[in-house]
């Protein structure tokens, strides 16, 4: 079994980096962008899915790790050795800031919390601009290099799949392991995890630094493919956004994210050939999938394969 | 820890409330409370619903802080310490209402709170279930308390009498010193209630027990002292024949004609108890 | 800086607090009553605005926008209660939240599309467009008028939550729900008349503002981030919290944007923090358990 599920997940990593070879332009970039997003919303849902955290800010670490990657490859070095540890480096301690802070108020202003800073630093990306380039953003930003040689569109392309399969693995690894065990015993019952002598506090604020530093992962990817960063990314409604991947991916599950962003990704680009009004499409979708199925598509698989009703369980909360 | 356990901590109460007052607004909910428990004492806490005896333990183990007064747990003044803090000094406590991980299974269950107790709660990289001195303790505890054929299942399909047993296992897998039961026998069968009577007779005396209980039956069985608590007082405290015949407990008991299960009704506690 | 600067940014700011306040208010009672933070609230306030703009472009009348403006956005409050947060009461929080996360979206993008993207004012009453003089200064008239109409909402808020049976039906479910359902209130109702209500204060914020600060697309992001700022500052839940929350975070923000524009929010966001390093549940807010 477990064997079949490893020669499975070799064979789509195999098939998805051959993709080049055959697919158009278009369609790889489109991909590449699944991935960068994928990256971000795993890493959102290491929060929501895992430890149970609502956060609505999650885009500020995103694009703090963008501008990072920006404002190095630009004027120190495109080596991407250096902007992707300074864009996780970055991202990491900036989470690390506002989840002291969000962590010293009550509970239910935690996702309050998040979203104001998160409104605050999209702000401060439009008026700091000597840094930022305020509301056009950071433009111009090369392609990175690595091993000697520059990553053009598909080898960037191989790089957002590359680091897209280790930050699965990686988390795989961690949820399975006692320490994401934990943050599942928070997510379900934080008192009694407590009560039994364990630091939950310590474990929320570790959560969300691993979850912002992976997010910053996904931001200096997004600032070398295209090019640019702008406020935004750092908007709260790119926060919503990889909430809405998570949803209509599938909050309990790690591959969830990536089919979301997927959705998402595949609708704007489509819907707005259309019409301007790919969020209303996309609000109106998401809208649905909390109401009707709340476990997103991984849940309306399941549901599938077991033959049983649609209407997927709904998550008890945690008090 | 600073000092090395001197001949006076060992010596020390278990467990030790001085001048413990609890109030929220205008309402008193404790007032003037002190109580020691001995190292490896049984003491039964009784009194009518309302009487202050789970906000006397929420205050013991961290979770509510007092107006005032202050918390000693084995010759430590934790008044102002963490209730994970408290944990691991040796407090375990289980709760009035089943208080699990409720979508989780019963292994799981256990082994979370081993692996919290195992210090190993933040390993990273190897699977949760590679960690033999974990795995096999939660294993020996559901045994310990009769669930081990039920580890597969999710909690949620355990009988109220089982998640009252998988409460208790997890109180002991942190390995406790002192132990806080709320009400443990609450709506259990009579033939559940008095395997947890047998469970519980059968601890280590190196652990203390402090006891919330209506089934005066379960109090005889375990405990060696009665508290008995009403409105936010301690009513009378001593061993366990001399508060039952303390005509004031009597007064109490009778007076507000609560069917708590005092006296000789042996039936009719459980029962009570459930809704409590 | 002299005295008649600092006199008139202090006009200013109370106006401002008191467009917060409006919205602030409706904000911390949907969540005193309801647990739900409703992240929607922005776009009501949006939505109230821009309706306003309509009903004053086609009748000239301003308080006729004031009056119906308010009245369709708590109508439309209404019907994405009953239609979409009911149905998810008995799933928790989260999902309530994320419902409204939604309709944040389709909101503002719907608003977008009927009204355009461009910056668009309210034009001022006529009766209140000129200015007052005061120690040698003009003072904008329609300020004082904002001004006088908050602290005139916040009294009546106060009677109202206070002194009515509806209040008191708030207030109940406020503090124990199953009580007051054992009581024999329709809590279903309370709620959705709750959030009805308080979509309608964010509209009439919205309305109220609108010939000082405009109406853009853009706005209802800014303005839920000031709110959620005065009511965490004031205290969640708290009525006078939210009143004095939004006077706090008002003058901060307006003397802020005038002393050093380019960091003005690190100012707000200072206030925050020091209130609540000092009093992790806000201002007036009860502390949690």
């Amino acid at each position: 079994m477990k064997n079949a599920g490893s020669a499975a997940a070799a064979f789509a990593i195999a098939m998805l980096a051959l993709l080049p070879l055959w697919a158009p332009r278009y369609i790889i970039s489109l991909a590449a962008e699944v991935f960068i997003f994928g990256i971000a919303a795993l890493s959102l849902n290491v929060l929501l899915g895992y430890t149970g955290l609502v956060s609505m800010g999650h885009a500020a670490f995103f694009a703090t790790g963008g501008y990072a990657a920006g404002l190095i490859a630009k004027s120190v070095s495109t080596s991407f050795w250096l902007t992707l540890p300074m864009g996780i480096l970055a991202a990491g301690v900036l989470a690390l800031v506002v989840v002291l802070f969000a962590l010293r108020t009550a509970a239910v202003t935690f996702l309050m919390i998040t979203l104001a800073v998160g409104q605050m630093l999209y702000a401060l990306a439009i008026r700091w601009r000597p840094v930022t380039g305020g509301s056009d953003g950071l433009i111009g930003i090369p392609r990175p290099t690595g091993f000697g040689i520059e990553m053009d569109g598909t080898r960037m392309y191989w790089v957002a799949l590359a680091l897209f399969v280790a930050v699965l693995w990686l988390l795989r690894r961690i949820l399975a392991a006692p320490f994401g065990r934990t943050l599942v015993g928070i997510r379900e019952n934080e008192g009694r995890l407590q009560a039994l002598g364990c630091n939950v506090r310590a474990y929320k604020l570790a959560s969300f630094v691993l979850a912002g530093a992976v997010a910053g992962i996904a931001g200096v990817l997004f600032a070398h493919f295209n090019g640019f960063v702008s406020p935004s990314e750092v908007h709260w409604q790119r926060s919503g956004q990889l909430l809405i991947m998570i949803i209509i991916g599938g909050v309990d599950s790690l591959i969830g994210p990536l089919l979301g962003a997927f959705v998402v990704v595949a609708i704007q680009d489509l819907v707005s050939s259309y019409t301007m009004r790919w969020m209303t499409i996309m609000g109106l979708l998401f809208v649905g999938f909390v109401l009707v199925a709340r476990g997103g598509l991984v849940g309306l698989w399941h549901a599938f394969v077991r033959g049983v009703a649609v209407r997927v369980r709904p998550r008890s909360e945690v008090t | 820890m600073t000092s090395a356990p001197t001949a006076a901590v060992l010596a020390a109460p278990a467990v030790e409330v001085r001048d413990l007052r609890m109030g929220f607004g205008a309402l008193v909910v404790l007032a003037d409370i002190n109580l020691a428990v001995e190292a490896g004492e049984r003491r039964a806490l009784i009194g009518p619903n309302g009487a202050g005896k789970t906000t006397l333990f929420r205050i013991i183990s961290g979770e509510l802080r007092p107006t005032s007064g202050s918390v000693r747990l084995l010759g430590q003044d934790v008044t102002r310490l963490q209730p994970h803090m408290r944990a691991r000094m040796g407090l375990g406590r289980t709760f009035q209402r089943n208080n699990l991980f409720t979508r989780l299974s019963v292994w799981e269950n256990a082994r979370l709170a081993v692996q919290v107790r195992e210090g190993v709660g933040a390993q990273p990289f190897r699977p949760a279930d590679a960690y033999a001195t974990v795995t096999a303790k939660a294993a020996s505890l559901l045994d310990q308390v009769g669930l081990g054929a039920r580890r597969g299942n999710p909690v949620a399909e355990l009988s109220y009498g089982e998640q009252r047993q998988l409460e208790l296992a997890l109180a002991l897998a942190t390995a406790p010193r002192l132990l806080l039961l709320d009400e443990p026998t609450a709506g259990m069968s009579p033939a559940e209630t008095s395997r947890m009577v047998a469970l519980l007779a059968g601890l280590d005396r190196s652990i203390t027990l402090v006891i919330i209980e209506h089934d005066m039956d379960v109090v005889q069985a375990v405990a060696d002292n009665i508290t008995v608590m009403h409105l936010g007082q301690i009513l009378a405290d001593g061993p366990a024949a001399a508060v039952r015949a303390d005509p004031r407990v009597q007064a109490v008991y009778l007076g507000d004609g609560a069917g708590e299960g005092a006296g000789n009704g042996a039936g009719g506690g459980a029962q009570s108890g459930a809704e409590g | 800086m002299d005295l008649s600067f600092l006199s008139l940014q202090f006009l200013n700011g109370m106006a401002f607090a008191m467009t917060l306040f409006l919205v602030a208010v409706g904000l911390t009672l949907i969540f005193g009553l309801m647990d739900v933070l409703n992240l929607a609230h922005g776009a009501f306030y949006l939505v109230g605005a821009y309706i306003g703009l309509t009903v004053l472009k086609v009748t000239g009348n301003f308080w006729l926008a004031l009056i119906i403006a308010p009245n369709a956005v708590a109508a439309l409050g209404y019907l994405v209660e009953v239609l979409v947060i009911r149905p998810v009461y008995a799933r928790g929080h989260l999902d309530q939240v994320l419902l409204t996360l939604g309709l944040a979206y389709i909101l503002a993008d719907l608003a977008r599309g009927i009204w355009g993207a461009q910056e668009e004012a309210l034009a001022t009453p006529v009766l209140l467009a000129g200015s007052v003089a005061m120690a040698g200064l003009r003072f904008p008239l329609y300020r004082f008028f904002v001004i006088a109409f908050g602290i005139a909402a916040a009294v009546a808020l106060w009677v109202l939550i206070e002194r009515t049976r509806w209040g008191a039906m708030i207030r109940a479910g406020v503090s124990n729900r199953t009580m007051a359902r054992n009581l024999g209130i329709d809590i279903g109702k309370v709620f959705a008349h709750t959030f009805a209500f308080g979509c309608g204060l964010a509209a009439l914020g919205g309305v109220v503002a609108g010939p000082i600060i405009g109406v853009a697309p853009g706005l209802d992001a800014e303005i839920l981030m000031l709110a959620l700022i005065v009511v965490v500052t004031g205290g969640l839940g708290s009525l006078p919290g939210s009143f004095w929350g939004s006077i706090l975070i008002g003058q901060a923000d307006t003397f802020g944007k005038t002393l050093f524009p380019q960091f003005s929010l690190f100012l707000i966001f200072g206030v925050m923090a020091l209130v609540l390093l000092y009093r992790p549940s806000g201002l007036l807010g009860k502390p949690q358990l």
